[in-house]
Parts: C-alpha cells; structure tokens; sequence
C-alpha cells in the first residue's frame, strides 16, 4: 500500500494544516473502496484515474496560497524599487562615513563594513514591504473565483476608467512609507543610531534636541504625511498640491538649514565614545557626515519643488 | 484530433453541470463516495473522482448535504446525505432543470 500512502501524503501537502487530516483520511477511505473493487494490481491505474495528487488539493482548497497576487505584485515590485534605489545608496554614503570615522586606516575594511551594514537595512526594508502588501493582499476578499458565492455584482460597481495621473500609485506610497521611515529612525533614533560604552548607551543625536528641535520635526513629518496622503489621493500636481508642496519643502528646507547652523546635532559624549582618533577629529567626521545627509536631503526637497512646478503647468486637462 | 478534442471538452463541461443535481437526487439515503460515484455510473453518469469527492464536501460546507464518520469492517467511511434544507431547494432545483430541457428540447429539435 506504499503507493497509496505516498499519494495521500502528496495530496496533504499541499492542504491547510486544519483540514489535511480529515481530507486525508477522506481520500484515503475513497482510494481503498476504489482498489478493493478493481484489484490489488491495479493500484496504479487507480491512482493515475485519481490524477495528480496537486490539482486534486487545489479542487479541495479554497484558499490563497500566495503571499501577494497579481493585484498588488506591479504595485509592490514599484515601491520596492523606489524605496530602495533611494533608501540603499543613502545608508551606504552614511555608514561610510561612520565607519570612516571609527576606522580611517583601514578602507577596504570601512567598505565592506559599511556594504554590509546597508545590506542588512535593505533586507529589512525588503522584509517590512513584503508584509504590508501581503497583509493588503489578504486583507482584502478573494477574488471572485475563489468565492462559492458569486457577490452581488451590478455595472455600477464597474471601476471608474482611470483617470491619468501623473503621480502613480508607487510613488504615492514610496513618499509614505518614506515619511514614515524617517519619523521612525528619529523616534527611536536613541536605540538606532548610537553607540555602546563602558557607561552605556550613548545616542547620536543631542539630548538637547529633544526639548524643541524634534518635537518640530515631528510636527513637520506630520504635515507632509497629510500632503502625502493627498498626493497619494488626487494623483495630479493640482495648484493647491503643488502648493503645499512648496510651502512643505521650504518650511523643511529652513528648519534643516536652522538646525545645521544653530544647533550642535551630535552628542559630544558620542564622538569621545568611538574607538580611534581623537574626540576633535571624530566630533567633525560625524557632524561632516550628517551635513551631507541633510544636504542630500535638501537636494531632494528642492529637486521636488521644480518637479510639482513643472508637472503643474503640465497638468492633464480634465473633462 | 482537434475536433474530438473540443468534443470532449463540451461534454466534460455539460456534465459538470449536472453534477450537483444529480449527486443531490441520489442523497436521499446516504452514501459514501465511492459507492455514490458507482451508483450515478449505474445510472449512466460518468463522473471523475477528481470533481466528485472535493464537489461533496462543498456541498456540506453550503449546508445541503450533513456527513458523519462511521468505522465499519473494511475501513472508516464518510457517508453523505442531504440535509433538511438540501430536501428544501431539491425541488426548485428539479423545476429549473425541467425547464432547461424543455427548453433545450425545443431549440435542437
């Protein structure tokens, strides 16, 4: 009977864990009738009549067994792709610095260091969209021909024809999910970014920063995550949009400059804390690295600045 | 080739149809599946395990047919029968395919 076992176990693989023993047991039941009836000998043609052991699985589930369809898979692989085509080369440029600043003597080594490092922020960014879309995925009701029941289904729940838009989908959510990104580095920048000492932790940022300086940039994340949510929404650089957009970015804009000129951003005891060079030298590697952090960042607001204007006067005519 | 083939597409699809009716017309006393698959072939509908057995189960998930376990000499067997609300629809169902073949009747005669 090892055929028999070997088809049952085949069919339960591809089961639900809830249900594969009674289905097994079920199939079992009918494949013994079956061969009883035929004759020992032809367990194999009884087992071929039966068919492959998969498809036989699928008739049984109704299930997805897929982590993300076709739904969501073109939307999914553009955030992904934009994301980190922004998020990877950053982190690198940054740990290059860091690790620069520990280890000036040795490049190849501050290289690989800092290859790895940002391959393991991109793993977990990989990681953390997957499973927003997989929970958008399974969040929503299966699709029609998975359902026994057929919804209730009139033309009037036919999807409007899309209208163009000349922001899509994946960039709405790459903003998101990058606004999202940066409230979170400084939110919990104290168990992020910081470095071990014999005295403990020891953050990068100043603690004096927390009275004023990041409560403002809290209020300024909240305010873009508003104007990102509405990009998101109207999908068009529409005159209020590129509004804001440019009052955001430039309120932005002043409030980095402000603090880069203002403030000390870097804990002194941070600097003293790293291993090699002298507290001077790695008090100005640091602040060099994070000055071109925000430089970078500065780029970006500007470049989209010129971008919502251009696109503005390039507006599709609406009906 | 092609033209048997389609044929049997046609007829594979015809019967798939009939499937649920038929099964549903002979649950009145119950059945296992096995013995269920022979007693349509008796009656002249081949019927493939494959659409068969997983077609009795989600029929007992709609609620129109109740199934228990029972261990007998041979093996445990998971017998089928309709249920109180299968015993319902049956004859609105039996209505509706009565007028499909009138209607059918008419149009290929």
């Amino acid at each position: 009977m090892s055929l028999v076992d070997r088809y049952v176990a085949e069919v339960g693989r591809h089961l639900p864990g809830e249900q594969r023993a009674d289905i097994e047991a079920e199939i079992r039941s009918n494949l013994e009738d079956m061969i009883e009836d035929s004759g020992e000998e032809k367990v194999h043609a009884v087992l071929k009549k039966f068919g492959d052991p998969e498809l036989l699985a699928r008739k049984y589930t109704q299930k997805k067994q897929y982590l993300i369809g076709r739904h969501w898979f073109e939307i999914y692989m553009e955030v992904l792709k934009r994301v980190l085509s922004v998020a990877l080369p950053v982190s690198l440029l940054v740990w290059f610095f860091i690790k620069f600043a520990e280890n000036s003597d040795n490049l190849t080594r501050v290289l690989i260091q800092s290859a790895s490092a940002s391959f393991n922020i991109g793993i977990h960014i990989w990681f953390w969209i997957t499973m927003v879309f997989v929970f958008l995925e399974h969040s929503g009701e299966a699709p029609i021909e998975l359902n026994g029941n057929a919804r209730e289904w009139s033309p009037d729940l036919l999807p409007q024809l899309p209208k163009p838009r000349q922001i899509s989908v994946g960039e709405g959510i790459t903003d998101v999910i990058m606004t999202l990104g940066g409230v979170g580095l400084v939110a919990f920048s104290t168990s992020l970014l910081r470095v071990e000492d014999v005295s403990g932790n020891i953050p990068l940022l100043h603690p004096d920063l927390w009275k004023i300086w990041l409560p403002v940039f809290f209020g300024l994340a909240g305010l873009t995550l508003i104007h990102d949510l509405f990009k998101l929404k109207i999908g068009n650089w529409t005159p209020a949009l590129t509004a804001t957009n440019i009052l955001l970015s430039l309120a932005t804009i002043g409030y980095l400059l402000a603090l880069v000129f203002t403030q000390d951003i870097v804990n002194p005891a941070f600097a003293a804390a790293l291993k090699n060079g002298t507290p001077t030298q790695m008090q100005q590697s640091v602040t060099w690295s994070i000055w071109i952090s925000i430089a970078i960042i500065i780029g970006c607001y500007l470049w989209s600045i010129v971008n919502s204007i251009v696109m503005a006067k390039r507006l599709p005519i609406k009906k | 080739m092609a033209n048997t083939e389609s044929l049997e597409n046609v007829v594979l699809e015809l019967r798939r149809g009939v499937i649920v009716l038929a099964a549903l017309s002979q649950l009145g006393t119950e059945e296992y599946g096995y013995s269920l698959l022979k007693k349509l072939a008796d009656l002249g509908l081949e019927v493939d395990q494959g659409t068969l057995y997983p077609l009795l189960r989600r029929l007992e998930a709609q609620g129109l047919l109740e199934s228990v376990w029972k261990l007998e000499e041979a093996r445990p067997r998971r017998y089928y029968v309709i249920s109180a609300e299968g015993k319902k629809l049956l004859p609105k169902m039996k209505k509706e395919w009565a007028g499909i073949v009138s209607v059918m009747d008419k149009m290929l005669s």
